[in-house]
């Protein structure tokens, strides 16, 4: 299954539709998630499928208008609405036997947010993510967005976050205890992006200019998975080009064109789901 | 006319009990039965404990979800006046409020958190930042007194988003009912 997210900013709508459909046909997505994407996208799905010859998509469905996340994914799978709050959703894909958690987050900025404000909103995410999983006993959640921090912020790695670890070997013991309190851990596949030699590196850029931090490229949209999923991921990535749209500008995401952020990828094994 | 126990004690009719508060949940529990009655039990609003989380009184995960210390609060008052004689257990009551329906397989609508402690209020409860700002309140808030509870309780089952997404939900359901098929209720 690929799976693509993309911030795509509200200020190019018209280059932004043209774009996706490009992206989605050119690397086979399966399931395409937006955030901050101002057009319909039942219209977006009517313009696939007139153009797509196999794949033919259909929107996830949202009972709270004020969904924070547009979804379209391939009409073959089944989708159960799990939960919906005002800065993410999950939902339940299914084909056949197989059934897979997506977690889909907006989260706050860093601009208008303090860290406090963005962890306890990530801690929810995590808290509701478990939940289902032990609601619905499936263990495969992948959690997907622009979390608005970075897989080194304590929001993303710390127990009191996402809980989200680079090494996928450490998630042989599935839990940590601190403070007596037990924490599942996840899997942050998102670092395997700032090894990357050239760019893109990862979704986000920002020149700090004249400040002693300054890294350039930030992972505020990171894909992280559950234990049970790990085998199953296969690859992220970083898109930055289509056959006619360029992502970037000088090396930069082009805002000025399409977006701030650039498109992020990955992929499950086809035999999963 | 009063019992006659063994005690001397009359607990049926002693101002004590009089006095003695609703448990929260019980009036939620009302806002549950009435909406399966006006939807004809197309919707459910239940209210379930949380026992999955393991409060406790250094629990960070109850501080950040509703935000507040209970220690400094009635409680910690009351602990002061019984001394260690009559300890409070460190018990917190969590419950969820949340809207389900069978036509709507696996979803769940969550209306909010509610906590109290065994004095009962106040009682703190955390929401949705749709449903607090068509409220007027900030997401975690503490009800001091079982009048403001109520008051609060209805002013969210009332709220604007709270609203929408029921009249949304209860538009599927129906559609469901008739078609027979909940994913195309749910998608058309």
């Amino acid at each position: 299954m690929n799976i693509l997210f993309w911030n795509t900013n509200r200020k190019n709508p018209e280059n932004i539709t043209a774009c996706l459909c490009e992206l989605l046909l050119e690397n086979a997505v399966d399931l395409l998630i937006l955030a901050e994407y101002p057009n319909e996208t039942q219209a977006l799905c009517e313009t696939i499928n007139k153009i797509s010859l196999t794949a033919q998509y259909k929107i996830i469905p949202t009972i709270k208008k004020s969904a924070p996340i547009k979804a379209i994914i391939r009409a073959k799978y089944t989708i159960n609405p799990l939960q919906e709050e005002s800065r993410y959703q999950l939902v339940q894909i299914s084909q056949n036997a197989n059934r897979l958690i997506i977690a889909m987050i907006h989260g706050k900025d860093k601009h208008n947010n303090d860290d406090l404000t963005q962890l306890e909103i990530i801690s929810d995410f995590r808290r509701d993510i478990i939940e289902n999983e032990n609601r619905l006993k499936c263990k495969h959640s992948l959690a997907i967005g622009d979390f608005n921090v970075n897989p080194f912020d304590a929001a993303s790695f710390a127990t009191s976050g996402m809980h989200a670890l680079p090494f996928a070997s450490l998630l042989a013991r599935p839990t940590r205890t601190v403070n007596k309190k037990t924490h599942q851990k996840f899997y942050n596949p998102t670092w395997q992006l700032f090894a990357n030699k050239s760019p893109p590196h990862t979704s986000y850029y920002f020149d700090n200019s004249g400040q002693a931090q300054n890294l350039y490229w930030y992972a505020l949209d990171q894909v992280i998975v559950s234990k049970g999923l790990i085998n199953h991921f296969e690859d992220v990535k970083i898109i930055a080009k289509t056959k006619n749209h360029d992502l970037l500008a000088n090396g930069k995401p082009n805002k000025k064109i399409y977006s701030d952020h650039l498109p992020l990828f990955c992929r499950l094994k086809e035999d999963f789901i | 006319m009063s019992k006659s126990t063994l005690w001397g004690l009359d607990f049926d009719n002693s101002p004590i009990n009089q006095q003695m508060q609703t448990p929260p949940e019980t009036f939620v529990k009302d806002y549950g039965v009435e909406l399966r009655t006006i939807t004809n039990l197309k919707l459910s609003a239940e209210v379930e404990p949380c026992f999955g989380l393991e409060f406790d009184k250094v629990n960070p995960e109850l501080q950040k979800l509703f935000g507040l210390n209970f220690e400094k609060s009635k409680t910690e008052k009351l602990q002061k006046e019984l001394g260690s004689v009559g300890k409070i257990p460190d018990i917190y009551h969590v419950y969820e409020f949340f809207v389900t329906s069978k036509y709507i397989p696996l979803y769940k609508y969550r209306i909010m958190f509610f906590m109290y402690t065994p004095m009962m209020y106040p009682v703190a409860i955390a929401l949705d930042e749709d449903i607090a700002q068509d409220i007027g309140k900030t997401p975690k808030f503490t009800c001091e007194t079982e009048h403001e509870f109520k008051e609060s309780l209805q002013q969210i089952v009332q709220s604007n988003s709270v609203k929408t997404v029921i009249n949304t939900m209860f538009g599927i359901a129906r559609k469901a009912e008739f078609e027979n098929d909940w994913a195309n209720a749910l998608e058309g």
